[in-house]
């Protein structure tokens, strides 16, 4: 009898550390923890990265940045491009057992619009209503055509919540419940965020790992030491400079993709007694462009690794301008442009974040353009206060960071429409304003693509803001680890991910 | 009697003074830490004559190059002269150094000398208030101050300076106590001389020596301070240099560039080695105690 | 001794009080509004009002204050405006991290200074004793974030004994979790060991000088005896009261070695929670780290009377 009772133990202990080998745990170093980790309140970009893994969309973008399918399956729009009907997945449960129908989408939608946080109103603004058609069937009608509608829901706007852990007085951060691969285990601010595998997903099958793990490393060469030495699988935001290490190193492996991000110098335009002379003079703006290489920035601040660019949409991008290449750098031009506009060397402050990266960058604008005759002065600050003069429009100069969106309309809009949420400089030109609401309006992609030009052209003259370069994404993993594949938002997607046995 | 003129000779005042200097010279922590500070504000006057380079003139073509005859301390990541900067960033750390504490003294002693002498309720406030300053851990306050007043090197120097003041309000304040105990103090009182007079002629002189000896110390503490404050971030504004926000950039590239690490903080050892010598120096031949 | 506990205790509460006072109307005046921090990216004006609302950042300053306050007497910290995660809880995991990393270090701190300074002490004036002396200067004068950086550089780059930084939990692993804390422990107690080490010797060399150690070596015991009895049992007094003193001052030098090492620990929030203006958390952290200064400073004089009437004999 004991003896069999030993036996069966030894059996469940085998059993059991057979289990927990197979048991695949995954562990990705991040830049940046996240903030609260709700879809309708989050702004950070780190957020993202733990919601692609945690809480699927309506819709996901390919490669190409097309749209794809997730949690809908199929749309189609009527005549006008005013209302777009989806069918919804069949047999999809969220994390906590609800079952995902229109009436989830419904409820998910009108939390984005009306939750008094939410951070998607702007986003979901040209959402008239939405109607439950049937269980699998919801239809959106929109106050006029807007062709960037599928790619809004493509992000955190789209991202479906359980109605059941998102209902009223209950504080859904805490205990985020969405509709992807990996549910909420458990969170320690500014540390770990630890996912675990949903076996109800309706791809199972697809997922490769029983637990995800975002670990906080703000240092990007920490990051890489703890990945080279074991400690992470995966490590986001490699930096530049660092890749070397990564090629020459045959236990890792390097994963890259163009990134939609910019990182642009904007001028106080629209205040001029903050913007001084360089605010008022669209002359002095184009002297300071001409004054600096963005090749030698890219060179010197990032290993040559990102894109050296003047627009605000990257080259990867169908929409992207040919017809306007960044202007050579040309002192003697900046100089007589200057010369032209008259009075004392002008002053130019430059605000930013004390990030590395852009400290980098502003000095190494600050070394240029003097030669041409500027007197810069830099300014950085620690983010929060960064944060708080940027959206007042207290700059005379800032560095701004965008992370880019799949559509050029978002960016676009944002920053040189008339009300639009980045338009902290008060930029206005009626022509830009026309041809933005044009073009996102229309949903010929050639029309579109004509139009994105125009007013391309309209802000390359006005220069309210001076795009530097794109970051490009680099990921580093073990070279084990297969199925990644970086997207032009520079997410990682959880699904495919496996070890490559 | 002419009370307002009225002085006693006080046991040791212009008598010890000469012997006081000769015994601070003859230490030899003073002689040594004294002599690394001198050539420390050397470097930072003459910075401009030794200096190879200008400090924020960048080459492109040398990014983060190794030690070479061009470049002795090598080059950084935007391909500035490492030893010009080292050389020039003297000027930042020993000006903090020397204002903070400054700050510190002149806010400091007078409260602490008040609350000495005058006891009662202000000394009361004055404690519980210094009590509850010194129960925050000092780095924590220059930073929340820094933060506070912005990033730059004034801001440094005033962050650091009030976090420091509580400890010479409690040190003047136990000194004063310790010296209005006397008898000549006693006496003076009962002569008529004036609050002031007493504090600033009597018991001032007398409780200096202490005040001296923190004051060297603090300034080390104020050094490392200037340089944690820019290693996170909230000191001196670029491109100007400082050893601090030198060694925050090159933790960014330790594998590759190694060197970018080691000088700066080569330099702040030396110099807040200079300040604790001579403070450990000063505090041996000053201290009445000793019987060596 | 039970008095003086008490009325150490008492006092201890109204200077709390003001610490939090102080802390909060510091973090009132640091420009950079939170909820505009938090509205992040986008920017709405009805967003940031919410906002305001929410954590009654709107209120008066004495209505902020007294809520606060009223949470704390109940134990409950609030939550950290950026992530809503309670503060409690935050410190609950963290303040351990940086106990060990202290505890770590107070302890290298004494098995590196306590023989330093006999040796300093006993071999007073010779080469030993100026070697001694000036490498206890350095440890002093190092800046505590350079010398992570160079332990980072020797030990974990060149050598790959150890990782570069983060944090395993000791019930996680106990290995991992000693390979990750020995570096940042070895950076945290360097000025610690320095000053067990000068206080050591001091309070040696005083002891040395007294009639029972020369009645003693008059004795003709042997020099070790001498040693170990009497000088050392009591010179370690000062040095025991100074060290616990200084425990105290260990979590400013934690806040840079926490940054190196990217440890999440006690100091680490302090820093994140200035430069995100979590007003809340900094409040906590900071109330926290003066209580456990006060108790600190307590427990040390404590020890002092308790050890001091045993000195004579």
């Amino acid at each position: 009898m004991g003896t069999q009772i030993k036996l069966a133990m030894m059996a469940t202990a085998i059993a059991m550390t057979f289990t927990s080998a197979q048991a695949a745990n995954l562990r990705v170093g991040m830049q940046d923890d996240p903030d609260a980790l709700d879809p309708a309140t989050s702004g950070t970009y780190a957020g993202r990265i733990v919601f692609s893994a945690m809480c699927d969309k309506l819709v996901d973008i390919d490669a190409k940045l097309e749209i794809v399918p997730q949690l809908a399956t199929a749309w189609t729009w009527n005549a006008g491009g005013t209302e777009v009907t989806f069918t919804l997945r069949d047999g999809v449960k969220f994390q906590d057992g609800t079952p995902f129908d229109a009436e989830a989408v419904k409820f998910n939608i009108e939390r984005m619009k009306s939750m008094k946080d939410s951070k998607r109103k702007g986003e979901l603004a040209p959402i008239d209503s939405v109607t439950v058609v049937d269980a699998t069937h919801v239809s959106f009608k929109l106050k006029s055509a807007f062709a960037p509608l599928l790619a809004v829901l493509s992000d955190r706007a789209g991202m479906m919540v359980s109605p059941t852990a998102a209902a009223e007085g209950k504080e859904f951060a805490a205990n985020p419940v969405c509709a992807g691969p990996f549910k909420f285990k458990e969170r320690r601010a500014r540390d770990v965020i630890s996912l675990e595998k949903f076996d109800g997903y309706w791809n199972a099958a697809a997922i490769g790992y029983d637990t995800v793990q975002y670990l906080y490393i703000p240092d990007s060469t920490v990051r890489l030491s703890r990945l080279q030495a074991g400690d992470l699988e995966i490590a986001e935001r490699i930096a530049p400079t660092d890749l070397g290490a990564v090629r020459g190193n045959p236990a890792l492996s390097l994963h890259t993709s163009p990134g939609l991000a910019v990182s642009h110098l904007m001028i106080n335009v629209g205040n001029s007694e903050k913007g001084g002379a360089l605010g008022k003079e669209a002359k002095l703006r184009q002297a300071l462009e001409l004054s600096i290489d963005r090749n030698v920035i890219n060179k010197v601040a990032f290993a040559g690794e990102f894109t050296a660019d003047n627009q605000m949409i990257p080259p990867s991008s169908v929409f992207y301008d040919k017809s306007h290449p960044a202007p050579a750098r040309d002192i003697e031009k900046a100089k007589a442009l200057i010369a032209e506009v008259g009075g004392d060397a002008p002053v130019v402050e430059i605000t930013y974040e004390n990030s590395l990266a852009d400290g980098r960058v502003a000095q190494i604008v600050q070394s240029m353009a003097s030669e041409a005759g500027f007197q810069i002065e830099l300014v950085p600050l620690e983010t929060a206060s960064a944060v708080e003069r940027y959206l007042a429009g207290n700059f005379q100069a800032y560095i701004g960071n965008w992370s880019g969106r799949a559509d050029p309309d978002p960016t676009l809009y944002s920053f040189f429409g008339k009300d639009g949420s980045q338009n902290v400089n008060k930029y206005g030109n009626p022509d830009m304003d026309k041809t933005l609401g044009e073009a996102r309006a229309s949903a010929d992609v050639e029309q579109r693509k004509a139009l994105y030009a125009k007013a391309t052209g309209i802000y390359l003259t006005d220069l309210p803001t001076i795009p530097l370069y794109h970051p490009n994404w680099f990921y580093a993993a073990r070279a084990d680890i297969g199925g990644i594949a970086i997207y032009p938002d520079g997410l990682l997607r959880m699904t495919s991910v496996k070890p490559a046995k | 009697m002419n009370t307002s003129n009225a002085t006693l000779q006080l046991p040791g005042t212009s008598v010890t003074k000469k012997s006081v200097l000769s015994r601070c010279l003859r230490q030899p922590g003073v002689m040594i830490g004294g002599t690394i500070i001198l050539l420390f504000v050397l470097v930072a006057v003459a910075a401009p004559l030794i200096a190879p380079y200008k400090p924020n003139t960048s080459d492109w073509m040398a990014i983060r190059q190794g030690p070479t005859v061009a470049h002795w301390f090598g080059t950084d990541d935007l391909g500035r002269d490492i030893l010009t900067r080292i050389i020039y960033g003297t000027q930042a750390s020993l000006l903090v150094g020397i204002v903070s504490v400054a700050i510190a003294i002149a806010i400091g002693v007078p409260l602490g000398m008040v609350a000495g002498y005058f006891g009662g309720i202000v000394d009361m406030v004055i404690s519980r208030i210094t009590d509850a300053l010194l129960a925050c851990p000092f780095l924590v306050l220059a930073i929340a101050f820094a933060a506070f007043l912005g990033a730059s090197l004034e801001n440094a120097m005033i962050a650091i300076g009030i976090s420091a003041m509580p400890i010479f309000v409690r040190l003047t304040r136990g000194q004063v106590m310790t010296v209005k105990a006397e008898d000549y103090v006693d006496a003076a009182r009962l002569l008529g001389v004036p609050h002031r007079k007493i504090m600033l002629t009597y018991i001032l002189p007398n409780a200096m020596a202490p005040i001296i000896v923190q004051a060297t110390i603090i300034m080390a503490t104020a050094v490392l301070a200037e340089a944690s404050l820019a290693f996170l971030g909230l000191g001196q504004r670029p491109p100007s240099p400082s050893w601090g926000t030198m060694l925050d950039v090159a933790r960014q590239f330790l594998t590759e560039s190694p060197w970018m690490a080691i000088w700066p903080g080569i330099a702040i050892i030396l110099l807040v080695m200079g300040f604790n010598l001579l403070g450990d120096g000063l505090n041996d031949a000053l201290d009445p105690r000793r019987d060596d | 001794m039970l008095s003086y506990v008490l009325r150490r205790l008492a006092i201890a509460i109204p200077t709390l009080l003001l610490v939090s006072i102080l802390v909060f109307s510091l973090l009132k005046f640091l420009p950079g509004d939170p909820a505009i921090a938090l509205a992040g990216e986008e920017r709405d004006p009805a967003v940031i009002e919410f906002l305001r609302q929410k954590y009654s950042l709107d209120q008066p300053l004495y209505v902020q204050y007294g809520k606060w306050l009223g949470g704390i007497v109940q134990g409950d910290f609030g939550l950290s405006i950026r992530t809503r995660l309670p503060i409690g809880e935050m410190i609950a995991q963290k303040l351990p991290v940086t106990i060990q990393l202290s505890v770590m270090a107070m302890i290298l701190a004494t098995l590196i200074g306590i023989p330093a300074g006999i040796i300093a002490a006993l071999k007073r004036g010779t080469a030993a004793d100026y070697g001694v002396s000036i490498i206890g200067l350095a440890g002093l004068s190092v800046p505590s974030f350079w010398l992570g950086i160079m332990l980072i550089l020797l030990f974990a780059v060149t050598l790959g004994w150890f990782p570069s930084g983060g944090y395993v939990a000791f019930f996680d692993s106990p290995v991992d979790n000693l390979r990750h804390t020995l570096l940042p422990s070895l950076v945290l107690g360097t000025a610690a060991a320095a000053i067990v080490m000068r206080h050591t010797r001091s309070a040696m060399l005083q002891v040395l000088k007294q009639d029972y150690v020369r009645t003693a070596r008059a004795k003709g015991l042997k020099e070790r005896i001498v040693v170990v009895r009497h000088v050392l049992r009591n010179s370690l007094v000062p040095v025991v009261t100074m060290s616990t003193l200084h425990l105290g001052e260990l979590l400013s030098g934690a806040v840079l070695t926490e940054q190196v090492f990217g440890i999440p620990g006690f100091g680490k929030m302090i820093v994140d929670g200035v430069f995100s203006r979590d007003y809340a958390v900094v409040q906590a952290v900071v109330l926290c780290s003066a209580a456990l200064f006060l108790l600190m400073n307590l427990l040390a004089d404590i020890a002092y009377v308790i050890l001091s009437p045993r000195l004579r004999g």
